[in-house]
């Protein structure tokens, strides 16, 4: 380190002793390019405050130059961005960054520099980009804004870069329960926490910070007769002792929700340059409590008087934090304006720190005149019933003019100005379920209103201001929380022995007669002039104010700023601040990165895969994997020399309908149906019937919804007297298995009927084609008899295979062969395709995957997902003579509703273009020939195609108005995407062996 | 899009291999190990007949079946209950004709039995950070005061559905959950507990 006052600026500010910094741990950094040194424990902040840096940032719309106006997460002007790369991270608070050793920030929103700016020539042309700016500066003409006004105000008024490259490091997510939650640890949470602790209830105490002890630590007072910190110290080796207390520090509750819910985001390794390898950057908890303490306390505000912007001008309790707890001096030669007893503590903890107190500025005519006394002999001058009425300085604070009671101007010379207007509780966390704050005019502030369920407020957060009395409320609400937890000790901690120190205050909220713009909102820029021009413009509600000048809005959420702002309006419009009102706030108390919401889940892992039992075994007949909801399917197997898909398809259609294919179609949703009243229940859940079907053979079923359209479909086999086993589509297995377990325990709890989904037990394949029988006679065991004739068309059986593997042998076809699916279990699947494919090669058994799939069923003219949309009833998909007259079944009565059986619904039916080489697009609109494509010509739309090579052309499947009774009919297919308008023919659905001959064979 | 697991373990195709990963200085803080040796089915009561079906588990295994999440086990039949009147039993070792046949015989007329050995993946899970790296999936309370040795649960990780069980207190877990998410799981369980490093059996 450079010896203080030496190469510019070495670390002139640093105090020679005190705070909580580990002079033995010197940290190096760099800010803009430039090197400095501080010691562990610093933040950001405090390392640049005591290298004498006081230029920070550049300002939002003004581009005005900005320092360090806090010590904590409230910052509005001090953001950052931190690290390079892609680990860049803009906005970050400078004030709650912990300093680490190689760390590299840059200052954002300014070019080119940060001390030379070119844009804040804005501060000229102010009077263009007052409130509202966004709303009427803008918008004339139009066609200027995505052109010209967008790129000039990104440019302008943008906050920081954001990285380009995808993040590197792992961010995850944790569950932790516990039965006192307690949020902050300052006095009242750790009097909290530690009365809890001591009760033996399970106890977890978070904190921002990465020193617990809140303000104990940021100020010089007495607990227990010991020193403020040092008591913080001891609770915290004590908590730490305790196996029913985990401490969360770096750690934001920054939500409540229902439940007893809280969200937290743990910020793991962010104090390092790069995460400890195999550690997470940040977690994001939900933490279940049965009772929180919200012991968040309070955020002091600011005071608004022209040019309270310059760098140099801090909150006073902020620089209490720099000198007390981090040895930083904020300035050498410093003034405090003060509207409470609070302003004066920062005047004598600066005075003792050695800092040169040149002036207490006391707005108040008739404070205590005892508060002048501890700065007895300081030198320091005392102005009450006056106020700051201007500043001057470039880049920095120079001077500050005082006007006292009679109007007299005092200039004073001076580096660095602290403020205090009062405190505000920080009852953010109250709103999230719905808790409106409840303004005090005796505490100029607003304090939580109603409680939310499960919380008690403690301390600072709840108007109690004083150290003592923020140590008694901690402890009972320790206790109070702990009271009604099972297996609590019932031994009571005692409360902590504080001084009722002075917290008076009379706020002022705006001096009036000072110069130059007056902030209210520092980050957003938004000054008194602003919030009057709002409530001139009629903008009456708070929710309205807040929005159009931008008040409490973006990264800081308007901490610092809200009841400034209110108060501002208030007197604007000379009404109480009760009757103006406040607005509440939303989670996250603080900003939380996208990284950690998403957790484990991105890339591959954003959502769980589900991979069949033939996964690895198509990988390796070089399938391309398609997903189908989360399952990974075969798109098709793609040989040496094929260029597209498309050609793929056409071999395995080819090669299946000529000879032999199979399919893996495991992904179907199985469910196993048993019980005495197994065959009523199916009875009711499908329009036609099942009780009627024999043992060993399946049928296929149709399912509507309660309102009467179709649900699903599928085939179900009888394996007993009272067992079967339904399939549904992909789609909808966990859908038709939440119907089924609906329908049994909701409307039907009176049959005896047990249902167990199946789909992960039985791996199923499809053999499909002319020689399919043959390859499975190789197969299938012998004793199994599946000739023809033993095993016709729509048999289920259970037989074996592979030399004795239990096995399900179906014979249905999706895609008009002779086909069969073979089911064994999944651990079996793998050997499975692994011998059909053997007994399939002198056939020349073909893998084929959906897209072959898709297209033989298009052929037959079976209807599928694009088909079975929900809009759709039985009849409209000509499956009306599958609904059962004779029954009643789910759906039944709401199917015969006027508007589902009247005439002129969309009928499935078949398309062809006129020209067999072109091409269908699903989606293409049916318009009559000769008619203007729009939507009063609409007659209804394709909803699937595909090349056939049986037919050597495309054809289509469609919904179309009064279909049925059309086929023959020319009509145009307009795809207004593509721009396609082609000639088509209607024809039945059903292209390939309308006899089924195929099927039977 | 980079490998999203933390150790860079790809989990395509269901390969698992045994090995240390994560974190590799000082010992595994968790360890997993496959149960592969066992055959499964699930017990669903007829309707009213749960009393009995308890009764008759109970003499099955030898040991004390209740209606509720809990799982109680013999050296090689577990039973665990996971929703009302339902359990789970794997056998370890035995052939799928031992189990559904016995089951089948012993509460016939009184359970529907559904053979369920293909369709779950069941590790066991332990180690001083197992409690941990579960927490960072299963959003139940897991804590030792709370979730007891034989005490199941029906739940979630990382939005893969997957039944819990506390086998002992040192602390070892039993996971069930489907065949087709194991590689979705095993990316999570990884990942999760990288960190603390683990030991794949």
């Amino acid at each position: 380190m450079s010896p203080p006052g030496k190469a510019g600026e070495g670390s002139v500010s640093r105090l020679a002793t005190g705070g909580m910094i580990d002079r033995a741990r010197p940290v190096s950094f760099r800010f803009d390019g430039k090197s400095f040194n501080g010691f562990a424990g610093d933040t950001l902040a405090s390392a640049l405050i005591a290298n004498g840096v006081k230029l920070v940032g550049r300002s939002f719309k003004y581009h005005r130059p900005r320092g360090i106006l806090t010590a904590g997460s409230e910052e509005p002007n001090a953001l950052v961005e931190l690290r390079s790369g892609a680990r860049r991270e803009p906005n970050t608070r400078a004030t709650t960054i912990e300093l680490f050793d190689g760390l590299d920030a840059t200052s954002q929103n300014r070019w080119p520099s940060l001390a030379f700016d070119v844009l804040s020539v804005n501060g000229v042309a102010g009077p263009l980009i007052g409130a509202g700016f966004y709303y009427k500066t803008f918008m004339w003409p139009p066609a200027f804004w995505e052109k010209l006004y967008e790129p000039i105000i990104r440019r302008a008024a943008g906050l920081g870069r954001a990285a380009s490259a995808e993040d590197p490091d792992h961010y995850e997510k944790a569950f932790a329960h516990c039965d006192v939650l307690v949020i902050g640890a300052g006095p009242a949470g750790l009097a909290a926490a530690l009365a809890a602790g001591r009760a033996g209830v399970r106890v977890i105490l978070c904190d921002e910070d990465f020193t617990l002890g809140g303000r104990l630590i940021s100020e010089r007072m007495e607990v227990d007769g010991m020193p403020s910190a040092a008591w913080a110290a001891d609770v915290e080796a004590e908590l730490a002792s305790m196996d029913n207390v985990r401490i969360f520090k770096r750690t934001t509750v920054y939500g409540i929700y229902d439940g007893g819910t809280y969200g937290a985001v743990e910020r793991v390794n962010d104090h390092l340059t790069v995460p400890i390898l195999f550690q997470p950057r940040q977690r994001l908890w939900r933490i279940v409590a049965k009772q929180a303490i919200l012991a968040a306390g309070a955020l002091e505000r600011p005071l608004v008087f022209g040019d309270n912007d310059r760098p140099g001008i801090m909150l006073a309790s902020a620089a209490r934090s720099y000198v007390n707890r981090f040895a930083a001096a904020p300035g050498n030669r410093v003034a405090i304006f003060t509207s409470s007893d609070d302003g004066w503590r920062t005047a004598k903890h600066c005075a003792d720190a050695g800092i040169a107190v040149e002036a207490v500025i006391d707005s108040r005519s008739d404070p205590s005149r005892d508060l002048a006394t501890s700065l007895v002999g300081t030198g320091a001058r005392t102005f009450f019933g006056a106020r700051v009425v201007a500043t001057s300085g470039m880049r920095a604070l120079r001077q500050i003019m005082v006007a006292d009671a009679t109007g007299r101007e005092t200039k004073i010379q001076c580096d660095a100005l602290f403020v205090s207007g009062g405190w505000s509780p920080t009852l953010n966390l109250t709103c999230h379920l719905g808790g409106k704050p409840q303004w005090s005019e005796a505490q100029s502030a607003f304090l939580p209103g109603v409680s939310p369920p499960g919380i008690t407020i403690a301390g600072a957060a709840g108007g109690a201001m004083s150290l003592a009395a923020c140590l008694e409320a901690g402890v009972h609400a320790g206790h109070a929380a702990s009271a009604g937890i099972a297996g609590r000790s019932t031994r009571e901690m005692l409360v902590p022995r504080a001084d009722d120190e002075p917290t008076k205050v009379s706020p002022m909220w705006y001096v009036r007669d000072s110069r130059g713009k007056a902030f209210v909102d520092f980050q957003n820029d938004v000054t008194t002039k602003d919030i009057g021009l709002a409530a001139r413009e009629g903008y009456r509600s708070v929710e309205l104010l807040k929005r159009y000048p931008t008040l409490g809005m973006a990264t800081d959420q308007g901490k610092t700023a809200n009841v400034n702002g209110l108060a501002i309006l208030a007197e604007e419009r000379r009404q109480s601040i009760e009757t103006v009102g406040t607005t509440v706030y939303r989670p996250p108390y603080t900003p939380v990165a996208i990284g950690a919401l998403g957790g484990h889940h991105r890339g591959k892992d954003f959502r769980p895969t589900r991979l069949t039992p033939g996964h690895a075994w198509a990988l390796e007949q070089n399938a391309i994997m398609r997903s189908a909801g989360a399952w990974e399917r075969a798109g098709w197997f793609l040989r040496p020399g094929e260029k597209d898909w498309l050609e793929a398809t056409i071999r395995e259609v080819k090669a299946t309908r000529a000879s032999v294919g199979v399919c893996d179609v495991s992904t179907l949703g199985k469910i196993d149906v048993q019980g005495p009243d197994a065959a009523r229940f199916l009875d009711r859940v499908y329009t036609n019937t099942f009780s009627t079907l024999p043992i060993g053979k399946a049928r296929y079923g149709l399912m509507l919804r309660d309102d009467g359209f179709v649900f699903d479909d599928g085939t179900t086999s009888r394996l007993g007297a009272e067992h079967f086993l339904m399939t549904t589509t992909t789609a909808n297995a966990v859908g038709v298995m939440q119907h089924l377990e609906f329908y049994l325990q909701v409307i039907w709890p009176d049959l005896d009927v047990q249902i167990a989904s199946v789909s992960e037990q039985w791996a199923q394949f499809s053999i499909a084609g002319p020689q399919s029988r043959r390859v499975l006679e190789k197969v299938v065991d012998r004793q199994h008899d599946i000739s023809n004739a033993a095993f016709p068309y729509m048999t289920a059986r259970d037989v074996t295979a592979m030399g004795g593997t239990q096995a399900r042998l179906f014979r249905i076809s999706f895609s008009g062969e002779l086909a069969y699916e073979l089911a064994v279990p999944a651990r079996d699947g793998d050997k499975a395709i692994r011998a059909l494919m053997a007994a399939g090669a002198e056939f020349g058994i073909t893998p084929y995957g959906l897209e072959a799939l898709s297209v033989m069923r298009i052929e037959k003219g079976h209807v599928a997902g694009s088909e079975l949309t929900g809009q759709a009833t039985a009849r409209d998909l000509g499956l009306g003579k599958m609904m059962s007259n004779k029954k009643d079944y789910i759906g039944r009565t709401m199917a015969n509703r006027p508007a589902l059986i009247a005439p002129g619904r969309l009928d499935f039916i078949g398309v062809k273009a006129v020209d067999p080489k072109t091409r269908l697009r699903s989606g293409a609109h049916f318009i009559p020939l000769g008619a203007p494509a729009n939507i009063d010509n609409d007659h209804g739309f394709v909803t699937s195609t595909a090349f056939s090579p049986m037919f050597d052309r495309w054809l289509g499947l469609g919904m179309l108005g009064r279909g049925r009774a059309r086929i023959g009919e020319r009509l145009r297919t307009v795809d207004p995407l593509r721009g396609e308008d082609i000639e088509i023919v209607v024809c039945d659905p059903i292209f390939l062996d309308p006899e089924g001959e195929r099927l039977h064979g | 899009m980079a490998s999203a697991s933390i150790t860079g373990v790809d989990f395509d195709g269901h390969k698992l291999r045994s090995g240390r990963f994560g974190r590799e200085t000082g010992a595994a803080g968790v360890l997993v190990s496959e149960i592969d040796d066992f055959t499964a089915a699930t017990v669903i009561a007829r309707k009213s007949k749960t009393a009995d079906v308890v009764a008759r588990l109970s003499g099955i295994v030898g040991l004390t079946v209740e209606d509720l999440p809990k799982r109680v086990a013999s050296p090689e039949l577990a039973i665990t209950g996971v929703g009302p009147g339902q359990w789970l039993a794997v056998q370890r070792g035995g052939t799928r004709a031992d189990l559904v046949g016995l089951l089948s015989r012993e509460l016939s007329g009184l359970a529907a039995i559904t053979e369920q050995g293909s369709s779950r993946a069941i590790f066991h899970v332990s180690g001083p950070d197992a409690r941990a790296t579960l927490a960072k999936g299963v959003p139940v309370d897991i804590d030792a005061r709370v979730f007891k040795v034989g005490d199941a649960a029906q739940t979630i990780a990382g939005h893969i559905g997957l039944g819990i069980a506390l086998l002992d207190a040192s602390p070892r877990f039993e996971i069930v959950s489907a065949l087709s998410t194991r590689g979705s799981l095993l990316s999570w369980l990884l990942s999760s507990a990288a960190e603390y490093g683990i030991e794949i059996a």
